[in-house]
């Protein structure tokens, strides 16, 4: 069975980063599959994936046929080889649409097989992505399929991807780093948050692991203005399997962006996400989204210390536009309450377990379709 | 493109033309706009519902129109009368998907009514129109962010949503592509 992934990197390494997971994961459920993995910018997904060469037009990496979208003849002429034969199925993902070689092979050459197109779309726990899942789309041919594919946090959605190391929530590292993951913003307030957390429970004395990224020199900025040099340690660029083995290692974590957030979903660790900043605020849709879904696995008062931090670090830096006066610091209240917090994190990351694995979730959706 | 798809505008789709009935829903993400329509079929009146994201481009059919009034509404028949003719045009309420609830007879307001093979298949309205709010809670002083929204219902019947601030009585503009609250009318 052949599946074609589109993946179009758009800023940093969350869009790839889910991409290359699926693909592993597709080909692990079939090793019979080949899946052909078509991406714009190799040199990030190089970042994750050490054995990606940036300048070839096609190369096999871990089993996976991966192909330069921006290799039009290259491209043009394996993809139209035999009607087709290597795109029965493509995955769009995250509407990064299609590149213009393969629009001619799909609407100009057309093909006499039938193409299905399945648009895999962001994370989100919003009320959409139940109402979108499998929800038929169109093109302007009937010979090129398409449908919609979301994952999310419900049964009534695709899911996350799940490999096997993430079958099981991982034990906790109580005494284990904090995570550092986040865009910019003025972080003064959370490593001032966590320095008094952590002087407050002694012998607890984690470090901060600073991670590579568009945040992190906001976040040196915070480190240096608050005297805490000494207790950070800056991560070099980490392959997927070294981030997930780090993210792993943490008592907490403070994440960006959706691929991150989905392992820290699933990992039980207590964790703050930093989501993608959208104009008028529509990140905090999202997170105020995400928090509903969590907060029947929560005490009133835990998820309260949950909620104030997610939304305080979702919202503008400047305190004249947040609101109500705050009564203390959250990150202080959030990392003090770690361990405590901990096992209902553990209680959520398991309920998503039972949703079931994006990849085996969308084989099976392949094969009701008929497409095998 | 897809992006420019709205209630009332026809596309083609293998031989087929499709008229956008309804919009049922959006999401946004970080590369745009996906929109669930339900979509007509013209040519054999079967309508179904898709998902589609802006991407996507499709040949848009010219629709013929004629300028006209809507005489009066009997049961889901929308009546509409042409004004140069008087001749008189029936379309199901269903025809005219969304834009059902933001015309009365009452109003005197000029609708470009489409034909499809010299069949009346839907309505052309303006993106704005004004509507008189007939009940809402009452409004909250001080609040003109227009972030927080409360249901209002209109002197046509439907429900939508608009600001803290919006009393019963106020006209209001209204974007007839998604039925969102643009501002209080100027009187």
């Amino acid at each position: 069975m052949y599946i074609t992934i589109l993946c179009k990197v758009v800023d940093n390494f969350g869009d790839i980063g889910v991409v290359y997971r699926l693909s592993k994961q597709l080909k692990k459920i079939n090793p019979e599959n080949q899946i052909n993995l078509v991406v714009d910018d190799l040199i990030s997904f190089n970042k994750i994936c050490n054995l990606v060469q940036c300048d070839v037009s096609e190369q096999e990496v871990e089993g996976l046929r991966v192909f330069n979208w921006n290799a039009a003849d290259y491209c043009h002429e394996a993809f139209s080889r035999n009607d087709g034969e290597l795109m029965p199925v493509i995955l769009e993902c995250f509407q990064c649409g299609r590149p213009d070689w393969m629009e001619n092979i799909l609407f100009e050459e057309k093909l006499s097989r039938t193409v299905h197109i399945i648009m895999i779309d962001y994370l989100t726990a919003e009320q959409y992505a139940e109402d979108f899942h499998c929800l038929q789309s169109l093109t302007r041919s009937a010979k090129v399929q398409k449908v919609n594919f979301m994952p999310g946090f419900t049964e009534k959605t695709g899911g996350l991807v799940i490999e096997e190391e993430w079958h099981e929530v991982p034990e906790r590292k109580a005494d284990g780093p904090v995570l550092v993951f986040t865009y910019e913003k003025d972080w003064r307030d959370l490593v001032d948050g966590w320095l008094s957390a952590r002087s407050a429970i002694p012998p607890y004395e984690p470090k901060l692991l600073v991670a590579q990224g568009r945040g992190k020199e906001s976040f040196m900025s915070a480190v240096k203005a608050c005297g805490a040099d000494g207790l950070v340690e800056e991560l070099p660029y980490l392959n997927q399997t070294e981030w997930d083995k780090v993210m792993k290692s943490c008592s907490a974590l403070v994440i960006r962006g959706e691929e991150s957030m989905s392992r820290a979903c699933l990992s039980g660790i207590p964790f703050i996400w930093h989501a993608y900043p959208q104009s008028d605020e529509y990140q905090l849709v999202k997170v105020n989204a995400l928090l509903e879904r969590m907060r029947r696995h929560f005490s009133e008062e835990d998820f309260e210390i949950v909620e104030r931090t997610w939304l305080d670090i979702n919202s503008p830096s400047e305190p004249s536009l947040r609101g109500a006066e705050r009564r203390s610091n959250p990150y202080s209240d959030f990392f003090s309450a770690v361990d405590h917090l901990a096992p209902s994190f553990d209680d959520f990351a398991c309920s998503l377990r039972k949703n079931g694995d994006l990849a085996a979730n969308l084989m099976t959706y392949i094969e009701k379709l008929a497409i095998i | 493109m897809t992006s420019q798809l709205k209630v009332g505008t026809a596309f083609m789709y293998e031989g087929n033309a499709l008229i956008v009935q309804k919009m049922l829903g959006q999401r946004s993400g970080r590369a745009g706009m996906v929109t669930s329509f339900r979509v007509k079929n013209l040519v054999t009146n079967s309508t179904m519902d898709l998902g589609i994201d802006a991407g996507e481009k499709f040949d848009e059919v010219d629709l013929e129109s004629h300028v006209t009034k809507l005489s009066y509404i009997d049961g889901d028949t929308f009546v509409f009368m042409d004004q140069d003719t008087y001749e008189q045009f029936e379309l199901a309420k269903e025809d005219l998907g969304d834009y059902a609830g933001y015309i009365t007879p009452d109003d005197d307001l000029e609708v470009n009514l489409t034909f499809y093979e010299g069949k009346p298949v839907g309505i052309d309205l303006p993106v704005r129109v004004t509507r008189t709010v007939t009940y809402c809670e009452p409004g909250v002083k001080g609040d003109t962010s227009g972030k927080s929204l409360k249901p209002a219902t209109l002197d046509t019947g439907i429900e939508v949503r608009v600001p803290l601030f919006i009393n019963t009585d106020d006209r209001i503009v209204i974007d007839t592509r998604d039925g969102s609250f643009l501002e209080r009318a100027k009187n």
